[in-house]
């Protein structure tokens, strides 16, 4: 598909044509971050020079509370009542490429065993995605190592790359073309490739390079010292965890009131000590060493046993968030450094 | 277009109540849909979510066998929310059953063999599934051994069916309690000190244990002891199971889910898996 350039002035017609059909959810600034919400124009929108937003998309596919269904009681009898399908579709702009990779990762998991997750795939199939390329990676983004996806996007429709002055935009998909064709674009010169081009080395000059995690974390040490480090450090706060595009567990739980009620799903995480406690008192996860290690081992172990893939899209969000100072790279190259020497 | 959102329950009726012991009760339901409730079936070893409407859901397993059609049954511990919710409800009541899920006991490959279960306390409801599904197919095994222990006599569960099984050609019932009581005249002694006592043979033979961790882990200790090989071995897991399909997360041990991979695992599949349940 041809790649194609609109220039920055023409930018804000593109999105009004956008909002006209969709609704569209843009990166915006929130209490001084830039978390994804759903916009009205670019005006309202933080795109030139953002860094990295603070949130992911992960609530716009599964909100952090999202009822499954509502009940009435009555005497001895129950009625459930389905929740109501949305039937918006969306364009999600400015999506960044690490983010759009969870969407391949959540997938499999939520389909990897029948039934498959209705309620997500319904929001996946109804929601198109505009990328932004990421000119400055920020400190903590290790996407890089993790996989190729910056310069080889997934599932995204549009991925684009601001020059300066210009978009460059690579339709990914005949949707993509779609949502392109609703903007002045022109056909992009020799001129806007060599300048896509720098732009991209530029912004991998500043990432770490490609790592072997893949391999060396399937020997990763069940007994290694760097659990019992992490034990003393960590807080249990969750933190990493709930800004993890690619942490997708959940509780179900009910909200209760005289004769009706809700039943609904929450984020969750293997962080807390009650994540695995039965009603018994038995915890297999009691202590932070074992619920430190069920995380790193989850997404770079379990994962790749399980999906056959990575469970971390190096987004960084855990390593800026994290109040003590917890950095899942330097945890992956104590590990690494034994696998190797084993 | 409606697709079939996993998460919902469907409705069935408490049929029937059954007091076991001081604090376990065991539930028999029928589905309100006429049609689910003819085509319903399950495995033996399957687990289900059960709703109690206003409190929440739980996991229990099947106690019920498949053989026995037009019902569910499912054994309740008082110990936790949903439980305390079940003890309070009574017959005729509405609840909520996703069903069936996991997976269940080998028993085409127990063909032929001399079968041991090995049950303590509550325990003993995931091998009634599968102890009333092989009598209900008695030609197709063994000798049936049935050791089934509790901390008293009052503990014991399933205490009307222990006719039935001791009357079953082939099949014997050894009992056992953990302290003396008065008119108590058979065995007193922790489950795994009695199957040491029993000594199966491992010849042709597959025990299928369940009860608390402990017990578990001793009987399992003994059973090797006595020559058992770790794929003669099966047993169930508990664990905190809230969506039962396999998404939610937590009921992980490494990369396995209990609820979709399991609940039953032979020994030989639990060695290959982290120390986590």
């Amino acid at each position: 598909m041809e790649a194609k350039v609109i220039s920055k002035q023409d930018l804000a017609t593109w999105i009004d044509a956008l909002v006209k059909q969709y609704e569209v959810i843009a990166p915006v600034t929130e209490d001084g971050v830039v978390v994804f919400r759903q916009v009205s124009g670019l005006s309202e929108m933080t795109i030139e020079g953002m860094v990295g937003p603070a949130k992911s998309l992960r609530e716009h596919f599964t909100p952090p509370t999202e009822t499954l269904f509502d009940y009435k009681l009555e005497d001895l009898s129950a009625e459930v009542i389905p929740p109501e399908n949305e039937e918006r579709h969306r364009v999600i702009f400015g999506a960044r490429a690490c983010d759009a990779a969870t969407l391949l990762y959540v997938g499999a998991v939520y389909s990897n065993v029948e039934p498959i997750d209705t309620a997500y795939f319904m929001r996946r199939e109804k929601t198109y995605l505009v990328g932004l390329f990421c000119n400055k990676p920020a400190w903590s983004c290790f996407c890089t190592e993790v996989g190729d996806f910056l310069t080889n996007p997934v599932a995204m429709d549009v991925y684009l790359t601001d020059l300066g002055n210009r978009y460059y935009a690579e339709p990914l998909t005949p949707k993509g073309e779609e949502l392109i064709g609703l903007g002045n674009f022109r056909p992009a010169d020799e001129n806007d490739k060599v300048a896509n081009e720098e732009i991209r080395q530029k912004a991998l000059e500043r990432l770490p390079k490609r790592a072997e995690h893949e391999t060396a974390c399937l020997s990763y040490d069940w007994d290694h010292p760097v659990w019992t480090e992490l034990a003393k450090k960590c807080l249990s706060c969750g933190a990493c965890a709930f800004l993890c595009p690619t942490c997708h567990c959940f509780d179900i739980q009910e909200h209760p009131k005289l004769k009706k009620g809700s039943r609904y799903r929450c984020w969750d995480t293997c962080q807390f000590e009650k994540f695995t406690l039965m009603a018994s008192g038995h915890n297999p996860r009691e202590t932070r060493k074992e619920r430190t290690r069920q995380r790193v081992f989850h997404k770079f172990k379990y994962s790749q046993e399980r999906y056959c893939m990575l469970g971390c899209v190096g987004c960084g969000r855990c390593i800026a968030a994290c109040p003590v100072n917890i950095d899942i790279r330097r945890v992956l190259e104590e590990l690494e450094k034994t696998a190797v020497a084993k | 277009m409606r697709i079939e959102n996993p998460y919902i329950p469907k409705l069935a009726t408490i049929e029937k109540i059954i007091t076991e012991t001081w604090d376990t009760k065991t539930f028999r339901a029928v589905f309100k849909d006429e049609e689910l409730r003819e085509s319903f079936t399950y495995e033996p070893g399957q687990f289900q979510e059960v709703s109690v409407f206003g409190v929440g859901e739980a996991p229990f397993c099947l106690t019920s066998s498949p053989t026995r059609k037009g019902f569910v049954e499912f054994s309740v511990k008082k110990i936790g929310s949903v439980t305390s919710a079940l003890h309070e409800i009574d017959e005729g009541a509405t609840i909520g059953i996703r069903a069936p899920l996991g997976n269940w006991f080998p028993y085409e490959e127990f063909k032929g063999k001399d079968l041991w279960f090995i049950g303590g306390g509550i325990g003993m409801a995931p091998l009634r599934s599968l102890l009333n599904f092989c009598l209900d197919n008695r030609k197709d095994y063994g000798k049936v051994n049935i050791i089934y222990g509790a901390r008293s006599s009052g503990d014991l569960c399933f205490t009307y069916e222990f006719d039935e099984w001791q009357n079953s050609p082939n099949t014997e019932l050894f009992l056992t309690i953990d302290k003396e009581e008065e008119r108590w005249n058979k065995n007193v002694g922790f489950v795994p000190a009695y199957v040491m006592d029993l000594k199966p043979s491992p010849k042709n033979a597959i025990a299928i244990t369940c009860g608390p961790p402990i017990m578990i882990k001793f009987t399992l200790q003994n059973l090797k002891e006595l020559g058992f090989e770790d794929n003669q071995i099966w047993t169930t897991l508990e664990m905190k199971m809230k969506c039962g399909i396999g998404k939610c997360g937590r009921c992980n041990i490494g990369p396995k889910y209990v609820c979709v991979d399991g609940p039953v695992f032979s020994y030989a599949q639990l060695k290959e898996l982290p120390p986590e349940y």
